[in-house]
């Protein structure tokens, strides 16, 4: 996290000169061992003990009265959450949103996890809206859990995108309230290629201050709830979500939400194997159209000038930061499979 | 990094839309996005029950669909119930057919389930649109496909 000071920003200038303070705001082995905490206390490991630490080898069919049970087949591990050496999971799309009935801060993050038997995204609260120093223990309110009555209600994967408050006001205003609304993308793509999600879904929720992590009985509108949305009739398969904004209403009926997110620019029909393809990532974008509560796919990429030793772009975020001026910043995607975060000005 | 157009992130820039969902609600209720030309491919199965095709399909219509693609002319408020479409506007029906009792290849087509297939277009589109499905079996239809707005 860094401040910005926008009258200091001119194009070439150093990230110096305009980007000030950073800060961290969470560190990865901090969110892995709260994580970790946190699935040993709702989720006790019961007939078999963990093999070198809590949070580990969750048993398939754990109960939880509050958070879901779980599922799946395999048992579900966060434990490489815990240490570097493991390698974090933590996926580096976060989602603060600033809660103005408390004035607080939220701050929604996702995890990879290795099949549906864990939870993926989890969430801090923080009264500190200027995050000075690193969020902790004290601060971590859990994993979220959302009912999706066709697929799983773990909310396992970590493709995720929240704004709140809700920007078209399906759900009216409600003091004490606060709205939001959220895309997820979920699912196996030919049943064995965990790579690229199958199927997305839009929601919006009418409260997430009272509870941030528990989502069933506020979601207002729940759009491709019957299985999901499948993207360009399932061609483009979703990689990362990147971030909401509101389209608003113009001459047609198109007031909606807009989630960026990138795909492989081909169909991943790797049936049997479950090697990564190194393939090229476009930007496309989906709609939620909250009115027909239906989730629609626009037919063209975005597409972006870049150099040769770029084959794609992810994680695409769209801001207006720090000049004002309406732009996307994105990873490039190389051969290599190395993230160069494109922020040349 | 890279400046753009706003324009550019609305639905009306893209060439086509595409409406998809693993299954659809039936009735499907949408937003045209200001298009106005709709493309539709439709296959569903019934929820319940083996519905083998039988040798007297003529005489057998429990799964013939009839396809009302009908426009809301009222309230487009979601909550106030327009989802549902039920009776303002017949709208305009699409026939379907019964399962043919072989295929091309001389075999029976598959018992366990029965699968739909139409395909149909519609222009001069209005703002929203439903599309509902029946037959005469009272089994629950699931509609997948996917609807293309040019």
């Amino acid at each position: 996290m860094a401040d910005v000071d926008e009258s200091a920003f001119k194009p070439g200038a150093q990230a110096s000169e305009w980007l000030l303070n950073p800060r961290l705001v969470l560190s990865t082995l901090q969110a892995g061992n709260d994580i970790i905490n946190w699935f040993d206390a709702n989720y006790p490991y019961t007939s078999v003990p963990p093999s070198g630490g809590v949070g580990q080898e969750t048993p398939n069919g754990q109960s939880n009265s509050t958070y879901g049970t779980l599922q799946g087949g395999s048992p579900g591990n966060v434990s490489r959450m815990a240490s570097f050496s493991t390698g974090s999971s933590i996926d580096g799309q976060f989602w603060p949103i600033y809660d103005y009935v408390d004035n607080s801060i939220l701050l929604f993050f996702s995890i990879k996890t290795p099949n549906v038997n864990t939870k993926a995204i989890y969430c801090y609260k923080t009264t500190d809206t200027e995050i000075r120093t690193p969020l902790t223990s004290s601060q971590f309110l859990g994993g979220v859990i959302f009912a999706l009555p066709f697929y799983n209600p773990n909310a396992s994967s970590h493709r995720f995108s929240i704004i709140s408050p809700d920007p078209l006001v399906t759900t009216p205003r409600v003091a004490g309230q606060q709205s939001a609304v959220f895309f997820y993308a979920y699912g196996v793509f030919d049943g064995s290629t965990p790579d690229h999600g199958r199927w997305i879904e839009a929601s919006v929720i009418s409260d997430i201050h009272t509870n941030p992590v528990n989502w069933n009985g506020k979601i207002t509108l729940f759009a491709a709830i019957n299985g999901g949305g499948v993207d360009v009739a399932g061609q483009y398969n979703p990689d990362k979500l990147g971030s909401i904004f509101v389209v608003p209403q113009g001459n047609t009926t198109s007031a909606c939400y807009a989630c960026l997110y990138n795909a492989t620019t081909d169909r991943d029909i790797r049936s049997g194997s479950n090697a990564l393809v190194i393939n090229a990532m476009q930007i496309r974008i989906a709609y939620f159209h909250p009115a027909a509560n239906v989730l629609a796919f626009g037919s063209d990429p975005i597409s972006f000038a870049s150099g040769v030793g770029t084959i794609g772009h992810c994680r695409p975020q769209f801001t207006t930061y720090p000049d004002g001026v309406p732009k996307i910043i994105y990873n490039d995607f190389a051969f290599d499979q190395s993230l160069k975060t494109v922020w040349s000005t | 990094m890279e400046y753009i157009d706003p324009q550019v992130l609305r639905p009306e820039h893209h060439r086509k839309i595409y409406i998809t969902e693993d299954n659809f609600p039936n009735p499907l209720f949408f937003s045209t996005f200001g298009r106005k030309k709709l493309f539709a491919r439709l296959h569903f199965f019934a929820s319940t029950g083996a519905v083998p095709p039988t040798n007297n399909p003529q005489n057998d219509p429990q799964y013939a669909p009839v396809f009302q693609i009908a426009e809301y002319d009222g309230n487009y408020d979601y909550s106030t119930g327009a989802y549902f479409l039920d009776n303002w506007d017949v709208g305009t029906l699409v026939l379907g057919t019964q399962e043919p009792t072989t295929r091309f290849d001389g075999y029976s087509p598959p018992t366990d389930i029965s699968i739909k297939l139409v395909e149909f277009s519609a222009e001069d589109l209005p703002a929203y649109i439903s599309i509902r499905i029946k037959a005469q079996s009272t089994n629950t239809i699931l509609p997948y496909g996917v609807i293309v707005l040019e």
